[in-house]
């Protein structure tokens, strides 16, 4: 590999991950157990978590890979959710932990007790790691126990959740977070999900169309339904190499910030396009596009508070549009 | 060249190499002295202003031409090479009128399908920015539809006879030579030849087109039964349109498709107010992923690639941002800018306000691109 080319993953990791989200596709599951599992043998779930802090090592572009096609397969899995709060853990010197872990906050730690409504992945989680801080992640610490509503709930992609409460004095040791770190992180694995879902979308609907007949002929035959399938083909194109350049940019945060923009301002475009080419059968739960729109609102979203207000060193400003993982490096 | 078996939405990422990034340093620090902040009128992309004596600078510090071998007053540089110069040129406005065409396209189609003449001839002289190019396809009858031209050529001895009149061939006024695809037989597509026609001989007219901004860089190019020699003729008889599709990725795919606001974008981002701030980082959150776009699609010719249709999906995007940008623009500045104004952001502003509709109809519209890269996807 030459050093101006960019890594999308490992070739081998890639089929990997591809060929464990076709055998084991459910749909309309909100959580797939049987793939988690699967994922989780291989230790997939937590590539890119150094050996050293006990996880199986594997490129941040290895990481992105591996999210980008859970997305692109519209995996019902706390994958990302997961992954982050592994990653504080291990950054945290807690190392890290089996099962799944899921971040809840920043929040102030009051003197009550700490009430989250409606936490995707509650349902399933071992532990809560709860993040302290206002508008600065500070200190990371994990809860085991916790009082969770027996009612599940599903968010606006049909993942489940639960509203919790979490006693204060069964938090555990605080660990240091670096909150720009965890930021740049978040923003860019949320791109690579936002990314995948994307090009499922393309996948799905460029496929659609080529079987679809009406009037006697392919709907996409006509320009205004092709109109369509070009932007999703924009979208995916320049939100795939903007997530790949931003993981190899490790120093960059504007670069994952910008992909996060990106991805946010591109996915609005897909899931518009894919659900006006589908007509009628997009609409319903029962078809497959569902599963990937849903998502991507629920992503765009996710972790809006960490995108709201940049922190220092942040902001891309036009200077940066020429940002450049060589001269990140040299930084 | 091959097309590259690849998915239209898996462009192969890529930066530059630290080699890469010293040359682009080279360039800026060139360029800062050369064009100092203050000191040069600024132009919008490359709609810019014709200045021969920039151009021979440019050309005399090696940057024009410089994917040419060195017999012909190149470097041997690369696609992303150009790219880069290119970034730092429109990001300054710089005025690069006079040499862009003859660089961006005829140098790279003259190395291809010219004689060891031709190249002898013209290549050196663009490499200096001597001379100055002119695209000649468009007629009044064939806009998007090329092949249906009707400007001809008919053979006669030694020479060909031309007869007929192309329309919106900016920068015919004050270039050198323009690249004229004429009518040589009667296919549609195997009858189109390409000639390298000076238009400073006999039998050529260029009228001038008032363009909405009131500039004059748009013209009318007659060719009054103008005989030229057939070593004028660039390639084998038939091929003009097969050469002029290889053209393409190269003049489509580049930066200069979404950066035609580069310098009003800059000064808007150093001043802007803390209101238009999400703005500006979603603008330049979105010019990077373009940047990205380009630079793979460079990355893609050096490897001899013809990534046509990649070029068609970027330059489709990049002409319809740039819309949007002006959008943000011109809601952030208020009121009416004047064309003539003293300040030059606000003139330039008027200007693109006018001129934008025109990006994304140039070099291939927004609709002929799209039915190129429809056909791909539908494939």
């Amino acid at each position: 590999m030459s050093e101006t080319t960019i890594s999308t993953g490992d070739p081998e990791l890639v089929a990997l991950v591809r060929t464990l989200n076709q055998d084991l596709a459910e749909e309309n599951s909100p959580f797939n157990s049987e793939l988690w599992s699967a994922m989780s043998d291989a230790e997939l779930q937590l590539i890119g978590i150094p050996e050293d802090d006990g996880g199986p090592g594997g490129t941040l572009s290895d990481l992105v890979a591996t999210v980008f096609e859970c997305a692109r397969a519209a995996a019902a899995i706390p994958l990302v959710e997961n992954w982050l709060a592994q990653y504080l853990r291990a950054k945290a010197g807690l190392g890290i932990r089996p099962g799944v872990s899921i971040c809840v906050g920043p929040a102030e730690l009051g003197r009550t007790a700490l009430s989250i409504d409606g936490l995707t992945w509650a349902p399933h989680a071992d532990e809560l790691l709860v993040i302290e801080g206002s508008e600065q992640a500070s200190a990371v610490r994990p809860v085991t126990s916790w009082i969770a509503d027996a009612t599940t709930r599903y968010d606006l992609a049909g993942q489940p959740a639960q509203d919790v409460e979490i006693p204060l004095e069964g938090l555990g040791e605080p660990g240091p977070v670096a909150h720009g770190e965890f930021v740049t992180v978040t923003n860019l694995l949320r791109a690579a999900q936002l990314g995948g879902a994307i090009r499922g979308c393309f996948d799905l609907t460029r496929g659609y169309a080529a079987e679809r007949h009406q009037f006697g002929v392919r709907i996409d035959s006509f320009p205004a339904v092709q109109q369509h399938l070009i932007q999703l083909a924009q979208a995916a194109a320049i939100t795939r190499v903007s997530v790949f350049r931003a993981a190899a940019a490790t120093e960059a945060t504007q670069a994952a910030r910008a992909a996060r923009l990106v991805s946010n301002e591109f996915a609005r475009v897909a899931i518009r396009c894919a659900h006006q080419v589908h007509g009628a059968i997009g609409m319903t739960r029962e078809y497959h596009l569902a599963s990937l729109t849903q998502r991507l609102h629920w992503w765009r979203q996710a972790d809006a508070h960490l995108a709201a207000k940049p922190h220092e060193g942040q902001t891309m400003f036009i200077d940066d549009v020429w940002l450049d993982t060589a001269e990140a490096a040299q930084r | 060249m091959t097309a590259r078996k690849g998915h239209i939405a898996e462009f192969p990422p890529t930066d530059l190499s630290p080699a890469e990034l010293r040359f682009k340093q080279e360039v800026a620090d060139y360029l800062d002295e050369r064009l100092p902040v203050g000191g040069y009128r600024r132009s919008l992309g490359i709609a810019a202003l014709v200045d021969a004596k920039f151009s021979a600078d440019l050309g005399a510090r090696g940057l024009i031409g410089m994917y040419l071998p060195a017999e012909y007053g190149g470097s041997g540089k690369t696609a992303v090479d150009r790219l880069v110069v290119a970034e730092e040129l429109l990001a300054r406005g710089a005025p690069v009128g006079y040499h862009w065409i003859a660089d961006r396209q005829m140098g790279p189609s003259i190395l291809a399908n010219g004689t060891d003449a031709q190249r002898g001839e013209f290549l050196p002289r663009i490499a200096s920015g001597e001379l100055s190019f002119s695209i000649g396809m468009s007629e009044p009858d064939a806009g998007s539809d090329l092949a249906a031209l009707r400007t001809k050529a008919v053979r006669d001895g030694d020479d060909w006879v031309v007869s007929g009149s192309k329309i919106w061939t900016s920068g015919a006024a004050t270039a050198t030579h323009v690249l004229a695809a004429v009518r040589t037989g009667p296919g549609k597509r195997d009858g189109i030849t390409q000639f390298i026609i000076d238009l400073h001989r006999p039998g050529v007219r260029v009228a001038p087109i008032e363009f909405i901004d009131g500039t004059r860089d748009f013209c009318e190019v007659h060719f009054d039964d103008m005989r030229v020699p057939d070593d004028c003729r660039l390639g084998a008889v038939g091929q003009g349109w097969t050469q002029n599709t290889g053209e393409l990725a190269l003049e489509r795919g580049g930066v200069d498709r979404w950066m035609s606001l580069m310098p009003l974008l800059d000064e808007w981002s150093g001043r802007c107010d803390r209101s238009d701030r999400a703005a500006m980082e979603y603008l330049s959150a979105v010019c990077w992923g373009l940047r990205g776009l380009s630079l793979s699609i460079a990355r893609q010719v050096d490897s001899g690639h013809s990534p046509v249709v990649e070029a068609a999906l970027v330059k489709e995007l990049g002409t319809t941002f740039e819309q949007e940008c002006l959008r943000f623009l011109s809601d952030a500045f208020g009121g009416t800018p004047k064309p003539d104004a003293a300040d030059e952001y606000e003139a330039l502003l008027a200007k693109a306000l006018l001129i934008a509709p025109s990006w994304t109809i140039r070099g291939g519209t927004n609709e002929v691109l799209r039915t190129i890269v429809a056909k791909d996807i539908r494939s």
